[in-house]
């Protein structure tokens, strides 16, 4: 029974978003101001906020909603300020410290500086024990497992005050009887802490990639566990008759006693639905590959989808932390609004990494601030309206923005104004490029296969300068640009990742009938945590991968195929997709040489209903939405051209306007290059087309 | 005269060919074979003028950043410029014509522009194997032609058609010709790719402005580099050390001696002193090595990228204000035929011994004593198949104590960085299983007021009979301690056999071909750092975290840092004794 509403939640660092999708397509932004002490006095502030502005009651609301999601920073922030439980790690004897080892390198590159600092421990050397015991690759116990170790490990987790414990062994993945064993003593000894199991949490060979994520997952666990328990707890008291969704790093939702078990899921899910909402944001353009990019006031977040599937990435060192499970790859540079520009000694100019942040602010603000930042060289340039941001709740100083750009800019590289404040622009959008390109080029596909999505306030004025800069000719920005993440959460499906190890090559005996039980056994928990869930069989859809490689080759690539019978005839299929996937990534590909398999991975998906989409009105021409003009820089001559404004708000589907052009809206300006044409459609998708 | 290009455009240049560099590394260790490159990543990617200044290079690993220049210059005595032609592709290794050393093989590529040779796109990788006389690794070598193919200039394509003799030869010369070949092509895409995009950006921006936006770049680089050596007082500043022995000749030590003499912005690095060259493969390359590493050395102290408020673009310009001297007929300047291919010890040493001689006058750059070393393992077997197994592994070891905080424990120190290998992955092809791998808790590190990094131990069990090579050092000269803290442990090599573990031998740090037994288990126990500062002003705090983790015993905590221990009940059992503390530490001061 479908509900009246449907509303996102997007818990961000400095705001948080709720996006209110009604059944007649209207779909409306609210922002409050983010609680991280009290998450849940930033909701209730936001339901206050819609009460006020759109009348409906909190209650009312809740109680016909169709679905509560909420993107969550709590586990980020624990993992940042390392505020997380006590936790204690049971492992393979000589491998207690494997952990701190890491990959025995310096991550940031061959740096010497005397102040590198290690890594912090989630679980000190102390509170790691080891347990006599040992299988080998093959699944072979070498050494039984030494029970009064474990009990011993226990004994002491139990005088430390130890809130979460992680069992991991090596090759536990081919034999997990030990860890089972040794889960059961922690339970029956431990009986209130948190336990993670690495051969249950990720499945998958390499030991200290699992350890890691089960240590991470153990880490957080048990601030989820309390975070979820509270948002439930409220909403229920508002008379939620459904539980929470929760939005996770995966790019699905999960149930919060789901989140809160497998915490790890919950990092970084802010801006993970973001190709979500791109993704159906172009549906009536049938785009399948797009590129989405948000920037904020300190950072500039990059995703891709291609053929209609979001970037995923595996075996990803977070917060210097490593983690196995797929997550959406988010690239995130520090560059945004608030990014400061310098002379440094040598005479060259810099963009960031500081940000100037919303306190004191760029220059424009007159908060205090007093460093020029990007966001004051687009005022300079004439694309941000001299009246301000935010329908003018923002206001900004022309003068402190020249003087800021003038004083620490100009004059030292004897430029111009407008010269310098394009050259600001310019190494800010150089910056994001090689960030886009590093997303795109090295996964293997071309940008110029894309349209470029635009999301987040400060985009707008920079996306048709990247896409020129880049070799894209088609923008697509929607009205909701600035809530995209919030957006993405309430299009989004229920989806878990399950895994298993299968180390075996293709050319082995009964391969395909062992790929196909794998499968069948890991989608038969699918279904059945589905069905729970509430799901019926009809709105489920398995997707599988298997991370494979030539024999020999340390490295395996992700190939992601559909759900069919794997068969000694239908393995050829999964050859030719693995031969092509290594061409796009690698560039070739060795037809003559052997596979293998290391890893499997099924998806599966509960399919929710997507909402209605948002329409727009049919428009009587831009003509009447122009409120006047400015002086606009647009090339690196620093040369003014006369450049009208329209008003986004008074535009309607089918409107068009050629650039050069400004186009104003409550929550983002969008720049129209001299070499683009902007039409607004009657999705409420403003679609930027180059020119000729 | 070049003209002068606004610093925007030369930003943007700059942004583009730092780049070029990083995909070029990326394509190369993403598509290679061996785990000595993708994992490892013990590689090297940039793009070169037709002077052979480095315009861009990739962030690998410190000793092949910065060697290209040598084997491109090596090259030129075989192939002047001018008998390029597009679509070359040559592969270098000759230790004597400016190679790191011989596994580090070069692929470079010309890049043309309009028909005009305009510079060059190139790589190094460290191959597995290439056929010397001990698979993976060699120390007691006669000479550099037991170090196996030499390859001086030798074209892999010439104007674009494969040249398939050489090919073949390469593939019949190699234990492992699997991983060696696939590891070349994977070059070869490298370096096609910096050309492909070193062509794009003058298409873009134009030859001449390209160009002099290097030239600027580079002297933007010197004048950095300059400006921070400037701040060093002028004058001479000596360290010295020895290394264990030359892999033939036991216990014959070899003294290192460094002297970093600075006059105003320029600086020297004079080795003059240190020991002769040696008759294993334990020598230097010149070219490749010792200049390289004295020119990473200063680039890595002082002008650190994480610790400047400038960009601070990867090129030539920070090589030239350095001077490196080495007598001929010295370990760091061998004489052909001298094998050279066991050269890294040395190397680290001598980096450790620069920043030991800098210490006095920029302390705040410096740090007690690095493990500086490098244990670098070549495990093999011949399967039941007839096939070799090979396997190349290097070990962590830990800095030293540093000026605001502890060395760093189990870490690839100064000139090397590396990543390890996961031992899961290995098990699955590989007859070996790995019992340890651990922080090392048997010697204390360096006591100071920051303590030096803890060493690693790593143990691998042979499940076939096999061989081993090592190459390695520092299991007699201990890393110093700095400013009134003490030295750190020395390194040691154990083996036993899992039926017998109580009978361990003592190995020296380098042997060759090695034959090692079913369940032999080798030990590698790197060394640990020595400490910064007087150990009697570490906080007590941290000295029980030490006790803790069992890096330290309770009575090194009383012994060498005067914190006291009191037995207290409440999980691990010990707790800071204020009082007996300072007692003891004012009895000691």
């Amino acid at each position: 029974m479908a509900q009246k509403y449907r509303l996102g939640i997007d818990a961000g660092g400095t705001f948080t978003d709720f996006i209110l999708s009604k059944p007649d397509g209207d779909v409306q932004i609210y922002k409050v101001l983010s609680t991280p002490h009290d998450p849940t006095l930033a909701i209730r502030n936001g339901l206050a906020e819609i009460d006020a502005r759109a009348g409906v009651s909190a209650e009312e609301l809740v109680s016909q909603s169709d679905l509560c999601i909420n993107g969550t920073t709590v586990g980020l922030n624990a993992l940042i300020t390392h505020n997380g439980a006590k936790t204690g790690l049971i492992c393979t004897k000589g491998h207690e410290d494997s952990i701190e080892i890491r990959l025995g390198h310096k991550e940031d590159g061959y740096r010497y500086d005397p102040d590198y600092p290690p890594a912090v421990m989630l679980s000190p050397r102390y509170l790691r024990k080891g347990v006599e015991e040992r299988v080998i690759s093959t699944g072979e116990v070498k050494t039984p497992m030494n029970e009064d170790d474990v009990r011993a490990a226990c004994e002491t987790f139990k005088k430390e005050g130890v809130e979460s414990v992680v069992v991991s062994f090596v090759w536990s993945v081919l034999h997990p009887q030990h860890e089972q064993r040794a889960a059961e003593i922690v339970r029956e000894m431990l009986p209130d802490v948190h336990l993670t199991v690495g051969s249950q949490l990720y499945p998958q060979v390499r030991e200290y990639t699992r350890t890691s994520t089960a240590l991470v997952n153990a880490y957080l666990a048990p601030i989820l566990q309390k975070y979820v328990g509270a948002i439930d707890e409220y909403f229920q008291s508002l008379g939620a008759d459904k539980p929470v969704r929760f939005f996770q790093s995966n790019g699905g939702l999960a149930l919060g006693s789901t989140v809160a078990e497998q915490a790890v899921y919950a990092i970084n899910s802010g801006p993970a639905s973001a190709p979500q909402a791109a993704t159906f944001i172009a549906e009536p353009w049938q785009d399948q590959n797009i590129i989405t990019i948000d920037m904020g006031g300190t950072s500039f977040d990059i995703t891709l989808t291609h053929e209609g599937k979001a970037n995923v990435n595996k075996n990803i060192d977070f917060l210097r932390y490593r983690i196995g499970i797929p997550m959406i790859q988010v690239e995130t540079l520090g560059a945004g609004g608030g990014s400061i520009g310098r002379i440094d000694e040598m005479g060259l100019l810099q963009m960031g990494p500081q940000s100037a942040g919303s306190e004191p602010g760029p220059a424009c603000y007159g908060k205090g601030g007093e460093q020029p930042t990007t966001t004051d060289a687009n005022l300079v340039l004439g694309y941000l309206s001299p009246k301000g941001l935010v329908g003018g709740r923002l206001e900004l100083d022309q003068d402190r923005a020249n003087q800021a750009i003038t004083s620490k800019i100009a004059d030292p590289l004897g430029l111009s104004l407008e010269r310098a404040a394009y050259g600001m622009f310019t190494i800010v959008n150089n910056n994001m490029v090689n960030g886009i390109r590093r997303v795109s080029v090295e996964r293997g596909y071309d940008p110029r296969d894309f349209v470029l999505m635009g999301a987040g306030g400060a985009t707008g004025a920079h996306i048709t300068a990247l896409a020129n800069e880049i070799g894209i000719n088609r923008i697509l920005i929607s009205k909701l640009a600035s809530g995209l993440c919030a957006y993405g959460q309430i299009i989004s499906d229920v989806k878990y990742n399950f895994m298993a190890p299968a180390p075996f090559r293709l050319d082995s005996e009964d391969v395909s009938s062992k790929l196909q039980g794998l499968f069948d056994g890991l989608e038969n928990k699918g279904y059945d945590q589905l069905n729970k869930d509430g799901f019926s069989k009809d709105d489920i859809h398995v997707t599988r991968t298997l991370d494979m490689r030539y024999t020999g080759q340390v490295h395996e690539c992700t190939v992601e195929v559909d759900a069919f019978d794997i068969t000694p005839e239908s393995l050829k299929t999964l050859e030719e997709a693995f031969h092509i996937r290594h061409e796009e990534l690698y560039m070739y590909s060795e037809r003559h040489s052997a596979i293998e398999v290391v890893n499997v991975e099924s998806t599966i998906i509960g399919k929710i209903e997507r909402p209605a989409r948002m329409k727009q009105a049919k428009g009587s021409g831009a003509e009447s939405a122009k409120t006047g003009s400015r002086q606009v820089v647009f090339s690196s001559d620093g040369t003014r051209i006369d450049t009208p404004i329209y008003d986004g708000a008074k535009l309607g589907a089918g409107d068009q306007i050629e650039g050069p052009a400004i186009l104003e809206e409550e929550t983002t300006t969008i720049v129209v290059d001299p070499q683009w044409k902007l039409t607004l459609t009657d999705s409420a998708v403003y679609e930027l087309v180059k020119k000729g | 005269m070049t003209r002068e290009i606004d610093p925007i455009t030369l930003q943007v240049i700059g942004g583009a060919l730092h780049s070029i560099a990083e995909q070029m590394g990326n394509v190369l260790y993403r598509m290679s074979y061996s785990s000595i490159i993708r994992e490892s990543q013990d590689l090297g990617a940039g793009l070169f003028d037709t002077d052979f200044n480095t315009l861009c290079e990739s962030d690998s690993t410190p000793m092949h950043i910065g060697s290209l220049p040598g084997y491109l210059r090596g090259i030129a005595e075989t192939i002047p410029l001018d008998e390029w032609e597009p679509g070359d592709c040559v592969v270098h290794n000759h230790p004597y014509k400016g190679a790191s050393h011989s596994p580090d093989i070069a692929v470079v590529m010309p890049v043309f522009y309009k028909g005009e040779l305009i510079g060059f796109s190139a790589n190094t990788a460290h191959h597995v194997d290439i056929g010397a006389a001990t698979p993976g690794l060699i120390i007691d070598v006669p000479d550099m032609w037991a170090e196996g193919m030499l390859l001086d200039a030798v074209k892999l394509y010439e104007g674009g058609k494969r040249v398939e003799p050489m090919w073949k030869y390469i593939h019949d010369n190699t234990r492992v010709p699997g991983l060696v070949m696939g590891d070349l092509e994977a070059q070869i895409a490298s370096a096609e790719l910096g050309v492909r995009r070193f062509e794009e950006l003058v298409e873009k921006y134009g030859k001449e402005d390209v160009i002099a936006s290097c030239n600027q770049l580079m002297d933007y680089t010197e004048r950095l580099m300059r400006r921070e050596i400037a701040k060093i007082p002028d004058g001479e500043y000596f360290a010295e050390g020895f290394l264990d022995d030359d892999g033939r000749n036991r216990d014959k030590t070899l003294p290192i001696k460094v002297c970093v003499r600075i006059t105003g912005d320029d600086v020297e690095v004079d080795l003059t002193g240190s020991s002769d060259q040696v008759p294993t493969a334990f020598n230097v390359p010149y070219d490749g090595s010792t200049m390289v590493a004295a020119f990473f050395v200063f680039r890595a102290m002082l002008l650190d990228t994480y610790t400047l408020e400038e960009y601070v673009p990867q090129n030539e310009g920070s090589f030239r204000p350095i001077k490196v001297t080495a007598p001929k007929g010295s370990i760091f300047n061998p004489i052909a035929p001298a094998a050279a291919e066991a050269r890294f010890c040395q190397i680290q040493r001598m980096a450790d011994l620069v920043i030991k001689a800098l210490s006095p006058v920029i302390p705040e750059k410096s740090t007690a004593g690095n493990a500086a070393t490098l244990s670098f393992a070549a495990y093999s077997g011949v399967r039941p198949s007839g096939d070799y197994w090979v396997f190349l592994e290097v070990n962590e070891a830990a800095t030293g104590g540093r000026p605001n905080s502890d060395g760093v424990d189990t870490v690839e120190e100064l000139m090397r960085n590396t990543r390890n290998n996961p031992l899961e992955d290995l098990g699955m092809h590989l007859p070996l299983i790995c019992d340890r791998y651990e922080i090392r808790d048997d010697a204390p590190p360096g006591a100071g007021k920051y303590r030096g990094g803890a060493g690693v131990v790593k143990s691998q069990r042979y499940l076939t009979p096999g061989f081993m090579t090592h190459e390695s050092d520092r299991h007699l000269d201990a890393p110093w301690g700095a400013f009134g803290g003490k030295p750190g442990a020395v390194g040691k090599m154990e083996i036993y056999n899992k039926k017998d573990p109580s009978n361990v031998r003592q190995e020296y740090s380098k042997f060759s071909g090695l034959r090692t037994e079913e369940g032999d288990v080798v030990s590698y126990i790197s060394p640990s750092g020595g400490g910064f500062g007087n150990p009697l002003e570490r906080e007590p705090a941290k000295v029980l975290d030490d006790v803790l983790d069992d890096i330290i015993s309770v009575d090194q905590a009383k012994d060498d840092y005067g914190v006291v221990m009191a037995a207290v009940d409440d999980g691990y059992g010990w707790q800071v004794d204020q009082d007996a503390t300072e007692k003891l530490r004012a009895s000691m001061a």
